[in-house]
């Protein structure tokens, strides 16, 4: 038994060069598979980032129009105060409203039609609202005085030419005067902002008289939000919980997993045609290795030398390729994981079976090895004394 | 270790054959009838024409080959039947080879193919290289042990091979043409290490063509047409 291990061992390091051209194949098979489900997690995991940290969700209510008389505490005093209920407030997209205004200003005197939104300073924050310069809107109570208070999205402040700074930051809106008080970025969730006047809710009754529905955007627990979905319109609207509609994302975790199950499919199946290629390319090369070593199979025969224990030495070769192979795959692939991780600025999430790599290519390496062993040992000694 | 081969020792021939018979797969017949025994300590020398399975005989003796027909008898066992596994350890345990072509290993040193047997035998590494040592300095060839076969004279190479055999103290050493190759200063060097180096007990079986190597042996047999013929001396 060791001196088969020794031998095998011999026969692996006395044949290097084509040995490691084996071992790249299999490393690089191994290497793959890593890096594969490396990067299927680590971008599921930023998609994850992306809709949220996966723990919280948002959830839209729809309330009728009525609400825009409501103080948006009073609407949401008992939601708030729901475990799971992190904040919350009114933010109706212009696309939600419908409603445009006609913008002019000092720089621009020429009729600028721009879609409204409306938002409370809650609603801007539950989206994580960036500025570029100026304030969100005063309190309400300054509002109630003078509501003619917007924010601008920084395309509408570009094309009026306009900034939230004291003297620079008068626009008319509909004939009217009205004070920028901030100017929100264009990325991120801001985004969904920059091309829309957002005015303060006691303002958009002076705007419209076919007010719109209140979109009340929350900031929930991800697991609470079937829960607030069917508990919100009593909550906030209990006079006429019916005319409210509440709406929830699909969970965010729901969806990686999802985007994992998927992309884990691909990588089993590619996985497998690597195991394929790289258990023929072992086999292949103990086939030729045999072929070489005819005659010192054949000495080892003669010297009595039992065919299982030649079986043994070409089926351990040959795991030993496979070991060393995905060894190095594995490392490579994290590796190169890492790196690429880092640079995609991803988290590297790395499970735990990558672990089981190595193992995995022993056994692959020994299946490769079986039939050429097998046959190995089945040869005749004077038949491998007779070949040249 | 080795495995042990249960062969029960006799006062009966270490070696009998009666009527072998070898035909290949392909309908040739390279050995018809060979009849002959042989007792412990002795030495014969087959003879004959190339063709007529001289080698082929030894390969049968040697278990490197089987039987098609026959009786054979080894060391008081009947080989008839017997595992692959159980005549591996039977020529671990109890036959050495030397071959005409040496069949050394290439990628190995002299020393270590010596060690190949000794290894084999279940000797660890440390023990089989002393023995090897002291193999190839009974032959003259301790400072060429680190060398590749590749690089030794023929005669260098059959006194590895020889070293090889007897490192492993054989019952029966099988020698197909040893000297077939080599120089007639080297062919004496050869013959004169088979007889001096081996173990007195051991019994020898030589294929040659050469006669004075048959007429260093006690007996010579004439195998013709696959037919062995004793010839009285």
């Amino acid at each position: 038994m060791i001196y088969a291990i020794e031998r095998a061992v011999s026969g692996v390091r006395g044949r290097w060069r084509r040995n490691v051209l084996v071992i790249v194949a299999v490393a690089l098979s191994a290497a793959s598979f890593v890096l594969m489900l490396a990067l299927s997690l680590g971008s599921s995991d930023a998609v994850l980032r992306s809709l949220g940290d996966g723990e919280t969700s948002r959830v839209q209510l729809a309330l009728p129009s009525t609400a825009w008389q409501a103080k948006e505490n009073t609407l949401l005093h008992e939601l708030l105060s729901a475990d799971g209920v992190f904040g919350g407030g009114t933010l109706t997209s212009s696309d939600a409203t419908g409603v445009t205004v006609v913008l002019t200003s000092a720089a621009r005197s020429s009729p600028l039609n721009t879609a409204v939104a409306v938002a409370t300073n809650e609603g801007l924050q539950s989206r994580d609202i960036d500025w570029i310069e100026g304030h969100d809107f005063p309190s309400a109570t300054v509002l109630r005085a003078d509501p003619r208070q917007i924010v601008l999205g920084a395309r509408v402040a570009r094309d009026l030419g306009v900034s939230a700074r004291p003297g620079d930051n008068q626009v008319s809106v509909n004939g009217s005067n009205a004070s920028v008080v901030g100017i929100i970025s264009e990325t991120g969730d801001s985004a969904l902002l920059t091309a829309a006047a957002v005015v303060p809710p006691e303002l958009i009754p002076l705007l419209t008289s076919d007010l719109p529905a209140r979109v009340i955007d929350l900031t929930v627990r991800a697991e609470m939000s079937s829960w607030v979905v069917s508990q919100a319109p009593t909550a906030v609207w209990p006079q006429e919980p019916a005319a409210v509609s509440a709406t929830a994302p699909a969970d965010p975790r729901q969806l990686r997993d999802r985007l994992e199950a998927e992309t884990q499919g691909l990588i089993t199946a590619v996985t497998w045609v690597m195991v394929g290629v790289s258990v023929f390319v072992i086999a292949n090369t103990m086939q030729i290795a045999i072929g070489e070593r005819r005659r010192e199979i054949g000495v080892s025969r003669a010297f009595g030398i039992s065919p299982m224990s030649i079986g043994f030495q070409f089926f351990l070769e040959a795991s030993i390729l496979g070991l060393v192979g995905s060894l190095a795959g594995a490392l490579l692939g994290a590796l190169i994981a890492s790196a690429t991780t880092m640079i995609l600025g991803w988290d590297l999430v790395l499970p735990l079976a990558v672990v089981i790599v190595p193992g995995a290519g022993l056994i692959l390496g020994g299946v490769g090895g079986l039939v050429p062993a097998w046959i190995a040992s089945r040869v005749r000694p004077l038949e491998l004394l007779r070949a040249p | 270790m080795s495995r042990r081969v249960v062969v029960q020792p006799d006062d009966g021939p270490m070696l009998s054959v009666r009527g072998l018979q070898r035909t290949f797969p392909n309908g040739v017949t390279a050995l018809e009838d060979a009849t002959f025994e042989l007792r412990e300590g002795e030495s014969l020398a087959l003879m004959g024409p190339s063709g007529a399975g001289k080698s082929t005989l030894l390969s049968l003796i040697g278990l490197l080959d089987s039987a098609t027909g026959g009786e054979f008898h080894l060391f008081g066992g009947d080989i008839r039947g017997m595992s692959a596994s159980m005549q591996s350890a039977l020529r671990r345990t109890s036959i050495g080879f030397v071959f005409q072509a040496f069949h050394l290993v290439p990628h190995m040193t002299a020393r270590q193919n010596v060690e190949v047997g000794l290894r084999a035998r279940g000797a660890f590494r440390a023990a089989a290289r002393r023995a090897a040592d002291k193999a190839l300095m009974r032959v003259g060839l301790d400072h060429r042990r680190d060398a590749l076969p590749t690089t030794l004279s023929g005669g260098e190479q059959q006194r590895v091979a020889i070293a090889r055999a007897l490192a492993v103290r054989p019952r029966l050493l099988l020698c197909d043409e040893p000297t077939g190759n080599l120089d007639t200063k080297s062919s004496a060097a050869i013959l004169a290490l088979l007889t001096t180096e081996r173990d007195p007990l051991s019994s020898l079986i030589i294929v040659t063509h050469d006669a004075n190597v048959a007429s260093s042996c006690s007996r010579v047999i004439t195998v013709t047409d696959g037919r062995t013929d004793e010839a009285t001396r």
